[in-house]
């Protein structure tokens, strides 16, 4: 696994880092966890990115794009089978008595057990084009791949949801009906 | 899934739930964790530097005694009566950790037999406790790597270049003698969780 390149920059201070943390840590877990299907993942690997953008502040440029440098890092502590296998270990021993928490929205779940079918590749580019709204070619400058591979992986990826979420309320012909229901 | 807007709006609704129901650590709390790292990697270089010089030391002075005549015969070492006790955690840790060197790796079947000469930093340095003990673990016990894994040892601070890797995939790397320095991860009860190079300490 190829390490993303270094952050370059004149380096941050103290309130620099936690004005871009504040603003950015909400929607890279967004965005993380829709990459992963896993909340609790997504939280980890983005706050291990930030820990880690600190211990580099000094090459850390916040005019360049830190966001997507965080991002790129995040998603490889995401992949990574030793983090899965630990984060995993981790988070089942954290695990107390259930926490009363609202049920998750059913849609979130067809959605993120779909997301989770699909391969990794795909489901990362879908997500950057589809909810980060990078261009193919930003998408294929982060993820380190021609915009030929990029363009493929779209396009299997959403066929490969639609697939996967045709017969489910996600689906067009559901969503369809439930517009003219409530229409 | 109707068509791409409809696939977006799915995904930042998704995003949204998560960013909403996210609890992420002060800002202070994030520095706080780099800085800790950071004091640990420098003191760590600093031993290194420290155990590189008493190594050179210690290579002169075998140099210097190979003009004295022949060796003894060697001896094959054994073991010593190990006086292994498995770390534990500390109140609020998850792991406790055992430094030392990890060698001598035998494949058998799913699991690999491993020994381990446990070690601690004195002053700077490394120094065997006098503790040699066996552990056999799974095949598929995570490892975070670097040189052991054939890795560039040149850029310490590249946190991002490590390795991670099944205990199985390294046999052939740990089949010899004592040379790459490794941290064992040990659960409160006493099972091996991961290994991490000290990848820093031989450099």
């Amino acid at each position: 696994m190829r390490p993303p390149d270094k952050p370059r920059g004149r380096g941050v201070g103290e309130d620099a880092f936690d004005a871009f943390y504040t603003a950015s840590v909400g929607r890279l877990i967004g965005q993380l966890y829709a990459m992963t299907g896993d909340l609790a993942e997504a939280q980890d690997v983005v706050q291990e990115a930030f820990v880690r953008a600190w211990q580099r502040r000094t090459e850390l440029d916040l005019d360049g794009a830190p966001e997507a440098w965080v991002r790129t890092v995040a998603w490889r502590l995401a992949v990574s089978r030793w983090r899965r296998m630990r984060t995993a270990l981790a988070f089942a021993r954290r695990q107390g008595p259930p926490a009363t928490v609202a049920p998750p929205d059913p849609h979130h779940v067809l959605l993120v057990q779909a997301l989770r079918q699909i391969p990794e590749a795909q489901r990362r580019a879908v997500v950057l084009h589809h909810l980060c709204d990078l261009t193919v070619e930003q998408v294929a400058a982060e993820t380190d791949c021609p915009v030929g591979t990029v363009k493929s992986q779209l396009s299997r990826g959403r066929a490969a949801l639609a697939r996967l979420l045709a017969d489910t309320e996600l689906g067009p012909r559901t969503t369809r009906q439930s517009e003219v229901r409530h229409g | 899934m109707a068509d791409e807007t409809q696939l977006k709006g799915h995904l930042a609704d998704l995003a949204e739930s998560g960013r909403r129901q996210a609890v992420p650590l002060a800002a202070e709390r994030i520095r706080a964790h780099g800085e800790q790292r950071l004091r640990r990697r420098r003191a760590a270089l600093a031993s290194g530097g420290v155990l590189l010089a008493a190594a050179l030391v210690a290579g002169g002075l075998s140099l210097a005694r190979a003009d004295r005549g022949p060796e003894p015969p060697a001896v094959i070492p054994t073991p010593t009566a190990s006086p292994f006790v498995t770390p534990t955690p500390a109140p609020g840790q998850e792991y406790a950790s055992e430094l030392g060197y990890v060698y001598g790796a035998v494949a058998r079947g799913d699991t690999v037999q491993i020994t381990v000469k446990q070690l601690r930093t004195a002053q700077g340095t490394l120094v065997p406790v006098g503790v040699v003990h066996t552990l056999t673990l799974p095949r598929r016990t995570p490892v975070e790597a670097r040189q052991s894994a054939g890795g560039d040892a040149a850029d310490a601070a590249d946190v991002a270049d490590v390795a991670d890797v099944e205990l199985g995939e390294l046999v052939d790397r740990l089949d010899g003698g004592p040379r790459w320095v490794f941290a064992i991860d040990y659960d409160s009860e006493g099972r091996v969780q991961s290994l991490r190079e000290a990848y820093w300490l031989a450099e």
